[in-house]
């Protein structure tokens, strides 16, 4: 044994980064142990960040100071904002990476961060003494100590990939999978599952007949993921849209007898989400066609990303199926399309900070855990690494909550109920979505990352001269009235917004479903040409503060309510064997979950108010509330 | 899901019994058994027809035979086994019928107990199927309701709330909302598909369908809680209309003080009786004299209050004398009553009274020889909701979660306007309220229900 750190991180995905950034960043010596430095933050599957639910989560890692969202704003090919005509809250920016420069990018950004080393290696063993994490081993034979380690291996435990019959282990295209760290935390006493996913062929872009294809571009101006990112200056590159039609699913259907998935080949359990187009064309028989997005993969590479069209069919009936569809006549496959089978590791085996139940020191992240997403892997990245840090450092570590941010809401469905299929983000898991906005994420998160020691304090600092700023907006049009004169009414009438019939206060006129400011409104000349010296962002912050009020008003009571029973710690020791009055199932449960909170024991399946009842009075008996 | 690995699953370790058909009356009656050691008390105190040792009992067979006090026969009998967790209590139920004599009865209980159970405490089955998940919140709240139910029809609206008629209707309601949100939020977190979600319009028919159902329990929380509470009838009229005497009349006893001189009545006279399985309480008042002495003006200050705090404002005029200023008096009372009668008594005898106020048309009855009394107790229930089949609302934190789904629906319906999001956030809100109703969800208000109804952890 040669070396020694503080944080050990294990793999080189998106949630390893964060991770591996974020404990450097708290003062740990760290390692990050990768087996080959050039895939540092591959994008494995679509060339993409952000979309609704995962953006949100884009940008609480950027307000607590990690990493994803600025290195996706310097490499993105296109800039767009979804859903920005169903309100702020599922307003969600995506953008299309260049993926060899957000590879390179990521890399340069972790070499810099200081007392992070990048060791190349594969991992064969994790070692503990007295229940708590002391070593990893590499397959080399060198041995790390650790004070804690953090494992974020992906789709890389026992990864097998299959294309039609033929099966490749793998835990992505071309690269080896690891088969001896699954069996190392078995040894721990970890429970493993099995998942699935899958990918499209890669198409080459030089055989590709765009003319006939309707293209789509990116905003402008780009709309950037950090808050601390400034202007975008990039050219935008667009993606182009195609469909499958009854031919191509007539090849299909002739295929399914070389389908890994019908042939049962497949064991692993696949994501509803996020279906391969065999799933689609079997399940949705009613359906003709089925839209494929084009997405390039990066400005210095042939490869095009065919998005919507996953699949584990043979190369033969890839190729075949692919020239039925429109634009792609003759076009070449540079990567066959496949599925991945994968070991997880149950999440219910996790604290919510990450950290597991039977290892001290000892946290799973990412893919590991069961979910799907760079964003949601960065997301527990992070968490995990700070918590690691803060371990490291004897100090007490941190939870989200499901009421501050997605990657509460995230932590707590998995250690709470675990999950059967790839977990991935929606809106709609979050409970106090209208609080939980891309837009408010600073607000939410850049204290802690400032208290932490995270983010920079220089970004704190432009973080609170915003916050200023947004408040100077507020109160600013709260003092406005508007007057039905003739000058108001015409300028109201330019841009579109319903006249008024007697004077009223601006907030009051804002709050109605058909008014916004709208930028035209703002500019010069514009009716509410006093808000001229706040940023676009700045007005449209204080705009959504307005409109949102009541609403956000009654979240947060609802919070507060909740907040009164949902923060009631439960001692990790507690001994449920013996509560009488809760049947013998819940008890088992609870012993298996061991909810940190009462608001998380609220949460698992099975609870019953009358249960909660009882678990409160034994919890006010022995007086430990 | 995991296995119960003990399918004795109780919440208790005690076993409890007692007699489950009502009181007093004849023909069967069943005393229940419920807890871990059901099992071996009856199988102590039961020998099968011809004698033999009761083998391992199958649930949901009948066994017939007799129970034994000291090898003497008490009653024949028949038991039934219903093994947790599929009984009402989800414990291990036992159940004897007997033949329903209230001593024997007496006796089979006593040697159950003496056999190792102790008696129940009135709803503890209830609490058990509860605590045990056999039932949802609103469902055990309509057996107590059953259990302190003050008249018949009480009874049938608890019945109702317990078989879960309120919750089917609610879930309803949720079905809608459900399929209302999956196409709000699939439009939101899936942009790029090319599915087409349900247009706003059909949305919005949709939530109005949702807001009218809620509307419709609101209303009948009125007549719901009547039927639990009963209602409140105050008689007035002048001295002599014969108020008292239609009290005695309803309820059938010498309660008030009948007699020929006016004002006798000068404290509140209050008396109970049961009317088409309502329960009605009658109050009688002092004469509304417009010139009182200091005596009777306390009385007729206590009679104003009875009448402003009634369901139901009678007032009573005297069709034998002319119409004068103490029917005037009258008259304005029930204009101020919510749920006003007039009603002219002493039809038997000759008219003489001029009917004064065109804007209430009164009813004519006769308390001497019974007349229009079919026809007054139905003024009693009228615009008051008897629903047949339709559930009830009877308690007021239902009627409180109700109103707020329908402000909740009435604000996604408007807020469709202004996006999908806000609209999708009024339809969660509702959707978290029926939970409340349930008892899925854990609010604190949930939880006092639960302790204020059921004494957990005692
Ligand atoms: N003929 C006749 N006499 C009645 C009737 N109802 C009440 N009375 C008589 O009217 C008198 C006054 O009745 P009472 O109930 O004391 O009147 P109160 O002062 O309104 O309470 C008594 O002598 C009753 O017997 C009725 O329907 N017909
Ligand atoms: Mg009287």
């Amino acid at each position: 044994m040669t070396n020694s750190f503080d944080v050990v991180v294990i793999g080189g995905g998106h949630a390893a980064c964060e991770s591996a950034h974020a404990a450097a960043r708290l003062g740990c010596n760290t390692a990050l142990v990768v087996v080959r430095r050039e895939t540092i933050a591959r994008m494995s599957c679509n060339p993409a960040v952000g979309g609704p639910g995962k953006s949100q989560i884009v940008r609480e890692i950027d307000a607590l100071g990690g990493l994803m969202a600025r290195v996706t704003d310097k490499t993105g090919l296109q800039y767009r904002t979804l859903n920005s005509s169903k309100g702020a809250a599922v307003r969600a920016n995506r953008v299309q990476s260049d993926t060899a420069e957000y590879e390179s990018a990521m890399r340069e950004e972790l070499e810099k961060t200081p007392g992070l080393s990048i060791i190349e290696g594969e991992v064969g063993e994790l070692e503990s003494e007295g229940g708590k994490i002391s070593a990893v081993v590499l397959l080399s034979g060198e041995g790390l100590l650790a004070k804690a380690v953090v494992v974020c291996t992906g789709t890389f435990l026992n990864g097998l990939l299959h294309t039609g019959m033929e099966q490749t282990p793998g835990g992505r295209y071309r690269e080896q999978p690891s088969c001896a760290l699954p069996d190392s935390l078995k040894k721990l006493g970890f429970t493993l599952g099995r998942l699935k996913t899958g990918t499209p062929p890669r198409l080459n872009k030089n055989t590709i007949d765009f003319s006939a294809l309707a293209p789509q571009g990116g905003d402008e101006p780009p709309p950037p993921f950090s808050f601390f990112s400034g202007e975008i200056k990039r050219e935008q590159t667009p993606c182009h849209l195609t469909h499958t039609n009854e031919k191509t699913h007539s090849v299909i259907r002739a295929g399914f007898e070389t389908s890994p998935l019908y042939t049962g080949v497949i064991k692993g359990v696949g994501p509803r989400y996020c279906p391969s187009i065999e799933d689609k064309v079997m399940r949705f028989r009613d359906k003709t066609s089925h839209h494929i997005f084009l997405e390039p993969v990066s400005r210095n590479s042939p490869e095009i990303y065919p998005n919507g069209i996953s699949t584990s069919l043979s190369q033969e009936t890839q190729e075949a199926f692919l020239k039925t569809i429109p634009g792609l006549e003759d076009v070449e496959i540079l990567k066959a399309g496949y599925a991945v089978e994968y070991d997880f590791a149950h999440p219910t085996q996790l604290y919510p900070t990450l950290e597991t139940k039977k290892i001290g020191g000892l946290f799973f992240a990412g893919q590991i855990n069961g979910t799907s997403g760079y964003e949601e892997a960065a997301g527990q990245g992070l968490l995990a690494g700070i918590n690691a840090a803060l371990g490291v450092r004897g100090e007490q570590q941190i939870i989200l909550k499901r009421s501050e941010s997605y990657i509460g809401v995230l932590v707590d469905d998995l250690t709470t109920h675990g999950t059967e299929e790839p977990y991935r983000m929606f809106t709609s898991r979050a409970e106090h979505r209208l609080v939980l906005r891309q837009d408010n994420a600073d607000e939410r998160l850049c204290g802690l990352g400032h208290s932490l020691g995270l983010l920079d304090v220089e970004n704190y600092r432009a973080f609170l001269e915003k916050r200023e700023r947004i408040n100077s907006a507020v109160s600013a049009i709260r003092k406005k009235t508007v007057k039905p004169d003739s000058a108001t009414l015409a300028g109201l009438e330019k841009i579109g917004l319903p006249k008024i019939d007697e004077a009223l206060q601006l907030d009051k006129y804002l709050r109605r479903p058909d008014v916004t400011l709208k930028r035209e409104g703002v500019a010069e000349g514009g009716v509410f040409e006093f808000l001229r010296e706040y940023s676009a962002d700045e007005t449209e912050r204080a705009e959504i503060e307005i409109k949102y009020e009541g609403y956000i008003g009654r979240q947060n009571l609802w919070i507060k309510q909740l907040g009164e029973i949902e923060n009631i710690p439960l001692e990790r020791d507690m001994d449920y064997a013996n509560i009488s009055g809760l049947s013998i199932e819940l008890r088992q449960k609870l012993d298996k979950v061991r909810p940190v909170t009462f608001g998380q024991a609220s949460r698992m399946a099975g609870m019953t108010p009358a249960a909660l009842a009882v678990l409160m009075i034994t919890l006010k008996s022995r007086k430990k509330i | 899901m995991e296995k119960l690995t003990n399918p004795k699953n109780t919440t208790s370790g005690d076993t409890i019994a007692a007699v489950a058909t009502p009181v007093g009356e004849g023909g069967l009656g069943v005393i229940r058994i419920s807890g871990p050691a059901s099992l071996v008390i009856i199988s102590k105190i039961f020998r099968l027809s011809r004698g033999e040792v009761l083998p391992e009992m199958t649930p949901r067979n009948v066994y017939f035979g007799k129970i034994f006090e000291d090898k003497e026969p008490v009653d024949e009998v028949c038991a039934v086994y219903f093994r947790a967790p599929q009984s009402y209590t989800a414990e291990d139920v036992v159940e004897i019928s007997c033949h329903g004599s209230p001593a024997v009865m007496r006796k089979i209980l006593k040697l159950v107990m003496a056999n190792g159970a102790r008696i129940a405490e009135p709803g503890e089955f209830t609490k058990r199927a509860f605590l045990n998940g056999r039932m949802d919140l609103s469902q055990a709240e309509g057996v107590v309701d059953l259990i302190k139910s003050v008249s018949e029809g009480a009874a049938r609206s608890a019945y109702r709330l317990m078989e879960g008629g309120l919750s089917a209707r609610i879930d309803s309601i949720r079905q809608k909302l459900v399929w209302t949100l999956s196409n709000l939020e699939a439009s939101i977190d899936f942009p790029d598909e090319d599915f087409q979600t349900a247009p706003d319009e059909h949305i919005v028919k949709t939530l109005e369908e949702c807001a009218a159902l809620a509307q419709r329990l609101i209303k009948s929380y009125d007549g719901g809680r009547f039927i639990t509470h009963g209602i409140n009838v105050a008689i007035i009229g002048k001295a002599n209309a014969g108020k008292s005497s239609l009290l005695n009349a309803l309820t059938e006893e010498e309660r008030s003080i009948v007699t020929h001189h006016p004002g006798t009545t000068r404290d509140l006279i209050r008396a109970e009786t049961e009317l088409s399985g309502m329960k009605v309480e009658l109050v009688d008042t002092a004469g509304l004299n417009p010139s009182p002495d200091e005596i009777e003006a306390e009385g007729i200050r206590r009679s104003l209050i009875a009448a402003r705090t009634a369901d139901v404002v009678l007032g009573l005029f005297d069709g034998s004398r002319p119409w004068d200023a103490s029917d005037d008096a009258v008259v304005e009372v029930l204009k101020k009553s919510a749920r006003p009668i007039a009603a002219v008594n002493k039809a038997d005898l000759p008219s003489v009274l001029t009917w004064g106020e065109p804007a209430i048309k009164p009813i004519y009855i006769s308390v001497r020889d019974r007349g229009g009394f079919k026809e007054l107790a139905e003024r009693f229930f009228d615009g008051i909701h008897l629903a047949g089949e339709e559930p009830v609302v009877t308690r007021l934190r239902h009627r409180e979660i109700f109103e707020r789904i329908l402000s909740d629906l009435t604000r996604a319906k408007e807020d469709l306007k202004s996006g999908r999001e806000l609209s999708a956030a009024g339809v969660w809100d509702a959707i978290e309220e029926i939970k409340r109703f349930t008892g899925e969800s854990y609010t604190e208000e949930v939880l006092d229900a639960v302790f204020a109804e059921f004494c957990v952890g005692k």
